[in-house]
């Protein structure tokens, strides 16, 4: 006979909860989807009614007028330049971090786990909030956008490339131990060029994101294009700003592709020959010193920044309790947003998936690929221009930021759904075939299962990043605690900035934890 | 006796930038109840075969020509329809198991009754109760304890799933059972506990069974008549009172050059 002892038991529910598990389960969703629903005054009906407006906009803004394109393109450079420098500080900011936070490097828990949960809590502020805290401590002007970016990029370089880390095959550094080398000889001969491709992968993925940041951060006077949008907006000058739009989508689709040819070549493991590796470091170089001194970054500013950073936890270390309730219920509204918006834009995303698939889903491939680019076209619109688009359409409030979070992450969920589709294993699906099962029913026993699971961690996992987004959309308007953050920098009440970051910060680190266990419970079944 | 399958100069070709002629002129009748071993070695057309008959050739855009009778009814121009019947029949087992490892056994062996179950209940998985007692029951005829029933498959071993695999097929009432390979990713231990099955299967309700196997050892111990393919064409058909034990591996899989 078989050794049935020897795996394990799974723990398993009483059948009783499980037939009554079912119906909670969904009445509980059920209440959940109205209580958000109604939090952020969804109506398909008002969506029907205004979708006609969005269009007449649209038409308004047609054709563009790219006639001040002369005053475009300093701003749009300026913008590439803050992306530039703040990914560069970001990584300088990040190494350490790393280094500090890896178990493989410290041995001792009392350095790596304040540097973990250093690097939990700089990663919990969002984007836009990073740029109006630096816009309060260093004033108006690129340098504070500088400044946010570098502290964005250094959060997500350090807590990706700290997984990979984690994640490494601890075989070579035994083998490299092995030889008598010393600790530093470790880092470097088995640690380092097992960790660097996944580094530089992170570092560009870091600098596409800081592109789009930075063409919206003029929205809170950080410097770049985003201030000529916001000028265009509120002169109600709809060709301008169809012209700022279009140069914003071809510049970030431009930077995309090429971050991601470089980056699939890292992923694939190409080696560049010498002298390519030196000429690609010398752009990089160029281009950091250009961006440095078009912006007049230089160590003395830089010096100076630190003591702007101390009157910035100053000024906030008085947190303005009278607002602490309304926090929290503009980040409930937040959460709300988030949820209606990830979860629209998961149904949305779903036939996108299959269509973009190239696998046993039987969708001619011509098809497919035209179904990839989706995706893609989407992800180059950052959410805060489509919540800028979307207010101008219903006017302020919660439904914009829903809309624009539910359009904005078809991009990603899009793309990673085909991915999940075209890792599916066919050969469950020839077995069930193989019974006389319809078309359907090879669907819901032999591919469903498959894909479900990660269809609903991939759905968590954007949930954790919108929650980031839910949280600033209402600095342009759109609803949620960000709204709370504008009226603070309105009043100049920085103990309100103060309180909001109070609330923001434990409740985006609680949602990583349990997003975090959930996700890994999904995959590992 | 009647054949349960008729097969008349079957061909398979895989198109391609080289297309790959898998079987030519294949032609093979047997008889119900008969417990046929395919051997040949790898790339001969073992699987080509099995596959042809209920057709999953067609997942891989073969071109099928010939006639394949099963139970007198042309498998090659059978409407879908006709085809999801016909599947429905044959149980089909795979060499590498093929179980849907995130459903649980119970629900893995249930799927082989999709084929008579409305599409609205299969929607939900809402099998008759008469079905999930008798996909208790035939997960027990082949090994696996009714406290396990409810586990995901995937937390099994390669023999316990190849024993889901069986059981699947059972659901189906096959009235021929065809198996590719479905002891060779196993030890030799379980593959003779698994070979031990299709034989009691085949014995206790006479289901006609036919398998590929590429192990000789296998080949000889279990077959009761035994066909030889090579590179695509039959050359070998006897029952196994027939044969020369002696002679039988050479003149199926040729002689053994090198050492
Ligand atoms: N999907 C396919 N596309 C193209 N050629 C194929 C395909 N499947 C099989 N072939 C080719 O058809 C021939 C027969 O393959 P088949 O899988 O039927 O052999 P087999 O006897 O089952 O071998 P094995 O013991 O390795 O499973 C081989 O030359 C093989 O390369
Ligand atoms: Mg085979």
């Amino acid at each position: 006979m078989a050794p049935w002892t020897e795996i394990s038991q799974p723990r398993q529910l009483p059948t009783w909860l499980k037939s009554f598990s079912w119906p909670f389960t969904i009445v509980a969703l059920l209440l959940l989807y109205a209580w958000a629903m109604a939090g952020v005054e969804f109506n398909p009906l008002l969506i029907f009614q205004y979708g006609g407006k969005f269009f007449e906009l649209m038409g308004r803004m047609w054709p563009p007028d790219f006639s001040p394109l002369p005053h475009y393109w300093r701003p749009l450079f300026q913008t590439l330049q803050m992306a530039i420098l703040g990914t560069f500080f970001g990584t300088l900011m990040a190494l350490p971090l790393v280094v500090f936070g890896s178990q493989l490097v410290v041995r001792s828990a009392w350095v790596y786990w304040p540097v973990r949960l250093l690097m939990n809590v700089l990663r919990t502020i969002p984007d836009l909030l990073y740029a109006v805290l630096f816009v309060v401590a260093m004033g108006f002007g690129p340098i504070a956008g500088v400044g946010a970016l570098s502290f964005f990029a250094c959060a997500i370089i350090a807590k990706l490339t700290s997984e990979s880390a984690d994640n490494i095959n601890p075989k070579p550094i035994e083998a490299i131990e092995a030889t008598g080398a010393n600790k530093l000889q470790v880092i470097r001969y088995a640690v380092i060029p097992q960790i660097l491709p996944a580094f530089l992968d992170h570092t560009l993925y870091v600098f596409e994101l800081n592109v789009r940041i930075a063409t919206v951060m003029g929205y809170v006077g950080a410097g770049g294009i985003g201030a000529q949008l916001t000028t265009a907006l509120e002169w109600r000058n709809y060709p301008q700003v169809m012209a700022i739009v279009l140069m914003i989508f071809a510049t970030v689709l431009l930077i995309d592709l090429i971050a991601n040819r470089i980056r699939d070549a890292l992923v694939h493991g190409v080696i560049f020959p010498r002298a390519l590796r030196w000429l690609g470091l010398g752009v990089v170089a160029g281009l950091i010193l250009w961006s440095a001194s078009s912006l007049e970054v230089n160590l003395d500013r830089l010096i100076a920044g630190v003591g702007y950073f101390n009157n910035l936890v100053g000024a906030m270390r008085d947190p303005n309790f009278e607002y602490f309730e309304l926090a929290v219920q503009r980040m409930i509204q937040s959460l709300q947003i988030a949820l209606v918006g990830t979860t629209i834009s998961f149904l949305l995303s779903v036939p996108v998936g299959f269509l973009a698939a190239r696998s046993h889903t039987g969708v001619p491939i011509p098809l497919a690929l035209v179904f990839k680019q989706v995706p893609n076209t989407i992800r180059a619109f950052p959410e805060l221009i489509l919540a800028i688009f979307f207010i101008a359409t219903f006017g302020p409030g919660a439904l914009p930021g829903v809309l624009a979070i539910a359009i904005h992450s078809i991009g990603m969920l899009g793309k990673f759904n085909a991915e999940i589709v075209e890792k599916i294993r066919k050969e469950p699906v020839e077995a069930i075939q193989a019974t006389g099962a319809s078309r359907l029913q090879v669907f819901r026993y032999a591919i469903l299962p498959q894909v479900l699971p990660e269809f609903l961690a991939l759905f968590i996992y954007r949930l954790e990043i919108n929650v980031r987004a839910a949280s600033v959309l209402g600095i342009v308007g759109a609803g949620g605690i960000g709204s709370l953050i504008v009226e603070a920098q309105g009043l100049r009440d920085w103990g309100i900035v103060g309180v909001c970051l109070m609330v923001i910060i434990p409740v985006v680190m609680v949602i990583d934890f349990f997003s975090a266990r959930v996700r890994k419970r999904l995959i590992e079944g | 006796m009647k054949n349960i399958l008729s097969i008349k100069n079957l061909s398979v070709v895989y198109p391609g930038v080289r297309p790959v002629t898998a079987l030519e002129n294949v032609n093979l009748d047997v008889s119900a109840g008969e417990f046929v071993v395919v051997a040949g070695v790898s790339g001969s057309g073992k699987s080509t075969l099995l596959r042809a008959i209920n057709r999953l050739t067609e997942n891989d855009r073969a071109r099928v020509t010939g006639s394949i009778a099963f139970e007198g009814k042309d498998v090659l121009k059978a409407s879908r329809r006709e085809l999801r019947e016909l599947r429905s029949y044959i149980g089909f087992i795979f060499q590498e198991y093929n179980v849907v490892e995130r459903l649980p056994i119970s629900t893995n062996a249930l799927t082989g009754t999709l084929a008579t179950l409305g599409t609205w209940r299969s929607l939900w998985a809402r099998f008759p109760k008469d079905r999930r007692e008798s996909a208790h029951r035939a997960l027990e005829r082949v090994g696996i304890p009714l406290p396990r029933h409810s586990d995901r498959a995937g937390r099994l071993s390669g023999g316990q799933k190849q024993r889901v695999g069986i059981a699947r097929a059972l659901m189906q009432k096959p009235r021929l059972i065809l198996a590719d390979e479905p002891v060779a990713s196993l030890d030799p231990i379980t593959a003779n506990l698994v070979m031990n099955i299709f034989k009691k299967i085949n014995e206790e309700e006479s289901i006609t069974t036919i398998i590929n196997l590429h192990d000789p050892v296998l080949t000889f111990k279990y077959g009761k008549r035994i066909v030889g393919l090579k590179q695509g064409r039959i050359i070998y058909d006897k029952p196994i009172a027939a044969i020369n034990r002696e002679t039988f591996e050479e003149d199926i899989y040729g002689t053994v050059d090198g050492d």
